[in-house]
């Protein structure tokens, strides 16, 4: 049996859920009490390291009405430090009690030498590094008894240490470690502009059966390089990414990230209307997508 | 592990001990000798600008986080000055936490040594404002209604002992800083005081942070039921000190119905 096999795999993931929100605090009133069409939240699971209070209890009662994907920013999959048994236990805790359908984090490191960055940093893409990752995926899915899903990242800076493109890095860390993967269109984009990578390449050549997730987000143009904030509405060509990797991969549970200037819940509702409407065609033609098979090229080399 | 992969893991380690010492040493607002190690290891098309957004961005969002969980510090101080002792927290300070919610932990005594004239109240504003954060998020608890003490034998009153909620703390202000903070917030602060002041606070039945004065007879009263998880006997017997005998017993009995009606209490034995 291998390691994948041995997962207890994301619950309901392979069934579409449809599209859903980043649940922010300022949000948590109209969530519960008004009517809107989100089908499911994420949260960050740091966010609620805590013992109890009100942040608890909102979770628990969006969790009672919602499917609740648990998304972290602190796991440092990629530094060669120790892996922080204290931090996996309390997100085991968290998991026990959220029963997430989909656990998180970003295929990166935040933490070396003992300190943290709070930023997700980029590893350099070697086959040793797929190595590196994969040994302690296994150790991380084994404690936590459960499948975890990563996301690209965005990145500032490329290493020369690189042999391999990002999405050959993904797939291989994603086949040697059974977890899945968490589509950032975004950061795609982000990475088109800032290192010049080709995101039709990168959709083309990631593999479809390990995406559990799409997120989507804002950004801040600088003009020669873009910064992901996630505090502005989503740019159209940051949409147009959405509905090619929608196109590709079919229905993906996809949610859209705002961190910072959160505006009121009706105007990201907007946003995922708008968002809905890029999925539409995918979702008419009832084009299950798939797995990875599905090889047509969206125009890149 | 083949040597080629250890070779290449010694090449990350490198990476990381360069990149983390290079934000902690620009989060000084010093260059980094680390910087030209980095640069040789970066790929000629990544952005002129790249360690810079990562190490703008480690100082930026922790001064941001200090500022959001310190609302009434960052009024009272002025942007100016609270950036100036934020900025120098953060460059004396590496975050070694994994959430951002204790990267302030250390704040409030870091800004006591400051040798500012502000340094002792800001120091005691932002303890409060912290304390007020960890009964916001403290452990949930069951709260036990005042039916419980009445219905209690009269042979366990002297053995009595109080389990308070999990989010009941004392705070003592040395700085008139809860004053303080109630003026910023808009309700009349306490009258200005060169007395050492004692402040309860709980999170209560609707998940909001409550305070209030303590005089120094129920100040005595809780400290030795609600901290020092005294009997009543013993509490009573700690008031002589503050009351007259006569006093004690009715005073107690107010104190202890308004513990309960303020949710105070998780539990009797």
């Amino acid at each position: 049996m291998t390691q994948a096999e041995r997962l207890v795999p994301n619950p309901s993931v392979t069934d579409f859920a449809g599209f859903g929100l980043g649940l922010r605090p300022a949000h948590f009133h109209d969530v519960l009490h008004n009517s809107h069409p989100v089908d499911w939240f994420e949260v960050i699971s740091e966010n609620f390291f805590v013992a109890g209070g009100k942040p608890r209890y909102y979770l628990s009662q969006i969790r009672e009405r919602y499917p609740v994907a648990l998304h972290g920013v602190s796991l440092s999959i990629g530094t060669r430090d120790p892996l922080d048994l204290a931090y996996l236990g309390q997100l085991k805790a968290l998991i026990d009690e959220v029963k997430p359908v989909i656990v998180s984090d970003h295929m990166c490191w935040t933490s070396g030498g003992g300190h943290n960055s709070h930023d997700l940093l980029p590893l350099p893409y070697t086959e040793e590094v797929v190595v590196h990752l994969i040994e302690r995926i296994n150790q991380v899915q084994d404690f936590l008894g459960r499948q975890i899903v990563l996301e690209n990242v965005s990145a500032y800076v490329a290493f020369q240490q690189s042999e391999l493109q990002e999405w050959e890095f993904l797939n291989a860390v994603a086949n040697g470690s059974g977890c899945g993967l968490l589509l950032d269109v975004n950061n795609i984009y982000v990475n088109e502009r800032n290192l010049g990578i080709n995101a039709s390449n990168f959709l083309n050549n990631i593999e479809g059966r390990h995406i559990q997730q799409i997120h989507v987000a804002g950004h801040s143009d600088y003009g020669s390089y873009v910064i992901d904030t996630h505090d502005a509405p989503i740019r159209p060509e940051v949409f147009e990414l959405f509905r090619a990797a929608f196109e590709r991969f079919g229905p993906i549970n996809t949610m859209i990230e705002r961190d910072d200037h959160i505006p009121e819940f009706a105007v990201l509702v907007d946003e995922l209307n708008q968002l809905r409407s890029y999925a539409a065609p995918s979702l008419d033609a009832g084009d299950a997508g798939d797995a990875g098979q599905n090889r047509e090229q969206l125009g890149g080399s | 592990m083949p040597a080629r992969i250890e070779s290449s893991l010694v090449g990350l380690e490198h990476l990381q001990h360069h990149m983390m010492a290079f934000l902690l040493d620009t989060a000084q607002g010093t260059s980094s000798s680390h910087e030209a190690e980095l640069q040789r290891l970066l790929t000629a098309d990544s952005p002129p600008e790249g360690l810079q957004i990562y190490s703008h961005a480690y100082g930026t969002r922790l001064v941001e986080v200090l500022r959001n969980d310190h609302e009434k510090l960052y009024s009272w101080l002025g942007s100016e000055l609270f950036e100036s002792f934020a900025r120098s927290y953060v460059a004396s300070h590496p975050s070694t936490v994994r959430s951002l919610r204790h990267y302030g932990a250390g704040f409030p005594s870091f800004l006591a040594e400051l040798e500012h004239p502000k340094a002792e109240r800001a120091a005691q504003l932002c303890l409060f404002e912290r304390t007020l954060m960890d009964a916001y998020d403290s452990a949930s608890a069951p709260r036990l209604a005042a039916d419980r003490l009445t219905a209690l034998a009269p042979e366990r009153w002297p053995v009595l002992k109080l389990r308070c909620h999990p989010s009941v703390r004392v705070f003592t202000d040395t700085a008139t800083a809860v004053s303080l903070w109630q003026e910023m917030n808009g309700a009349p602060g306490s009258p200005p005081s060169s007395e050492v002041q004692h402040w309860l606070l709980w999170r209560d039945h609707s998940r909001v942070c409550q305070f209030r004065h303590l005089q120094a007879a129920e100040y005595v009263a809780f400290t030795a039921m609600g901290t020092s998880h005294l009997t009543l006997a013993d509490t009573a017997e700690r008031l002589l000190e503050t009351l007259s005998a006569e006093q004690i017993a009715a005073q107690l009995q107010q104190f202890l119905g308004q513990w309960f009606v303020d949710g105070l209490v998780s539990d009797i034995n």
